[in-house]
């Protein structure tokens, strides 16, 4: 009994593991980093692309063209739904916290312009679409229930597309410097999750409640 | 000492629950998730760095055959339940054996069986005990106390040895500070992908035991082959026969009293391993319980006396189950938070999802993939003098991904089922 064999620590192997270890992960950091960067670029030029054909729109509102009601009524839903597909993935990113601020000043500006044309759309083509704001934050701690809210108002959206009613919902990030804590402070927005309907300012609501309000 | 192992292990699922529950509610779920995933896989990925600057450091140690120079007088204890349908491969084995004839014994223990592996082993000439049944553990200290070897080679009712084997692990005894030695136990005939899998695994982790051998850290002498210093079992007391996993039980005992085991990487017993993924389930709750058990029983070994021992290779099967187990929450985290985007985003929630820390993983994986497939290299020319082919190369990522990989998933539900599971006493497999 009794220890027969020298005990020893092989604190320089043990050292140099960490280190070789560590120098691995920063190089698949940073690979990652540049990869997420490259997302946020690739939704940035989709969101360029489809900001280009609103710029028909908006042209011929701007020059008062007869052809503006006809054009709404195909180049506003072909653009509804890649607006909506880039606006789920950039939702998913922000989740992830992968988003930068660029990507989002760009696809919010991209928003609010189709949201102004569609609003005009509406009023003087009797387009036949409803329109909804939501402010939300991804700041931990400070909107719990955005992260549900999200999903919520897309449930509402197709349940509401297959009762053949149309809603636009517009997702604005209220504490980003820039357009969307411009427009947060514009609609008086001073908690999170805040629905804008019709002029309303609404909580967080279910996919149910938003169902509700938009078939009034 | 006995522990209550159901009673803690439903308070540390409570706690897991909780945890989960917590950190989904609290909105940092996300965040928790990413912060668990990089520090679990940050300290496996160190684990793995030190096994392959230890066999750079050395590698004629690690990689050096087994010598055939001393031949002390041997006996080969056989624990045998039920093993009617076996034992017969494996007493014939033993008997094929090169090792002299003269210093030869082997003796088979009946633990009860039901069947006929009595009266199948009673046909060979050898001796075969009889006891009722008490477990592998209690069949192997019954069949020590019976032989009268110097060295003792225990080797399992299911397990096929190589006719040089008893010969190199006796050589391994001319040192007399040597205690135990474990085998090379290698996969028999793997038929299906999980079998491959084990066994590309079995091959992995004898090559990290002969590092760990330089580490005078070796914690386990295998039930599927291992020899030991009579003189060493006696002196500590023999198997505990409380442990589900005995083997490792004794190694650091073995260790613990100041006894070096050797590790053999040419030594080869070919055992039988789980064919379907519930009984591979079975078999790794056991380990990890039997794990967690012999480390509670040997928390004296937490001393900077013990050197690397303590440093490192205590705490390799522990650790191990608490780096897969922040994975297994964060992976848990990530459905919950996810699990609506991959419904709508299909491929792009995969695709949108890669970030720093999957390509971490890939980097630090991509960069173990040569060491692994020399691992499985060399033991397919130490075993059969062959190259790796490329087929066994992609199975060998299949391993790495998928297998590895794959316990992350089947963890959660391993907790699960060690709420329910009775107190084992008896496994082969």
């Amino acid at each position: 009994m009794g220890d027969k064999m020298k005990r020893e620590f092989s604190t320089a192997l043990f050292l140099s593991a960490f280190v070789l270890t560590l120098l691995i992960f920063i190089a698949g950091f940073i690979f990652g980093i540049f990869y997420t960067e490259t997302i946020n670029t690739h939704l940035i030029d989709k969101t360029q692309d489809i900001s280009g054909s609103l710029n028909v729109l908006q042209f011929a509102l701007l020059l008062e063209n007869e052809s503006f009601c006809d054009m709404t009524s195909y180049i506003i839903p072909r653009l509804e739904e890649e607006s909506w597909k880039i606006g789920e993935r950039l939702q998913y990113l922000e989740e992830q916290g992968k988003t930068d601020p660029q990507l989002k000043n760009t696809y919010f500006e991209y928003e609010y312009r189709d949201m102004l044309i569609v609003r005009k759309a509406i009023e003087e083509c009797n387009y036949p679409t409803k329109q909804l704001i939501y402010f939300y934050t991804n700041e931990p701690g400070k909107c719990p229930k955005c992260h549900d809210q999200g999903f919520e108002l897309s449930k509402a959206r197709e349940k509401l597309k297959e009762m053949n009613i149309s809603l636009r919902v517009y997702s604005f990030d209220g504490l980003l410097p820039g357009l969307g804590e411009y427009l947060a402070q514009r609609y008086n927005v001073t908690s999170f999750p805040t629905l804008i309907y019709e002029n309303k300012s609404y909580g967080y609501m279910s996919a149910e409640e938003v169902i509700a309000l938009v078939r009034g | 000492m006995r522990l209550k192992g159901k009673t803690l292990a439903k308070i540390f699922l409570a706690l897991v629950l909780l945890f989960i529950a917590a950190a989904v509610l609290s909105g940092y779920g996300a965040l928790i998730a990413y912060i668990l995933t990089f520090l679990a896989f940050f300290s496996i990925s160190v684990v793995a760095m030190i096994f392959v600057l230890k066999y750079i450091q050395d590698p004629e140690r690690v990689e050096r055959d087994s010598k055939e120079d001393y031949f002390p007088t041997v006996s080969v204890v056989v624990p045998a339940y039920n093993e009617g349908e076996n034992i017969r491969a494996t007493i014939e084995s033993i008997l094929n054996s090169d090792y002299p004839k003269d210093k030869l014994e082997v003796i088979v223990v009946d633990d009860g069986s039901k069947d006929n592996t009595y009266e199948i082993a009673s046909q060979y000439p050898i001796r075969v005990l009889r006891k009722p049944n008490g477990g592998a553990a209690s069949a192997k200290n019954y069949g020590i106390l019976h032989a009268k070897g110097d060295i003792i080679v225990t080797l399992d009712s299911d397990t096929i040895i190589d006719s040089k084997a008893i010969k190199r692990l006796a050589s391994y005894f001319k040192d007399p500070k040597v205690g135990g030695v474990s085998g090379a136990v290698r996969v028999k005939d793997p038929k299906n992908m999980l079998e491959k899998w084990q066994a590309i695994e079995y091959d992995i982790i004898l090559v990290y035991r002969r590092v760990l051998e330089a580490f005078e850290s070796v914690y386990v002498t295998p039930g599927g082959l291992s020899a030991f210093r009579k003189k060493a079992l006696m002196e500590v007391g023999l198997f505990d026969t409380r442990s589900l996993t005995e083997d490792q039980e004794i190694a650091m005992n073995l260790q613990k009293h100041g006894w070096k085991i050797r590790s053999s990487l040419d030594a080869f017993s070919y055992t039988q391993v789980p064919p379907t993924l519930s009984q591979l389930i079975k078999q790794r709750t056991r380990w990890v319980r039997g794990g967690i058990w012999n480390r509670v029983k040997h928390l004296d070994l937490l001393n900077w006396k013990w050197g690397d021992f303590m440093v490192f290779s205590y705490w390799l099967d522990f650790i191990f189950f608490f780096q897969i187990l922040p994975l297994s929450i964060s992976f848990i985290l990530f459905l919950v938070e996810n699990n609506f985007w991959f419904f709508r985003l299909g491929t792009d929630a995969v695709v949108f999802g890669f970030g720093p820390i999957t390509f971490i993983g890939i980097f630090f994986w991509m960069a173990m993939l040569p060491w692994f497939v020399y691992y499985v290299n060399l033991m397919r020319e130490k075993a059969h003098n062959v190259k790796i082919s490329l087929k066994e190369i992609v199975d060998v990522l299949g391993f790495l991904f998928i297998f590895s990989v794959g316990w992350v998933i089947v963890w959660p539900f391993v907790f699960y089922k060690e709420l329910l599971s009775k107190e084992e006493v008896w496994e082969t497999r």
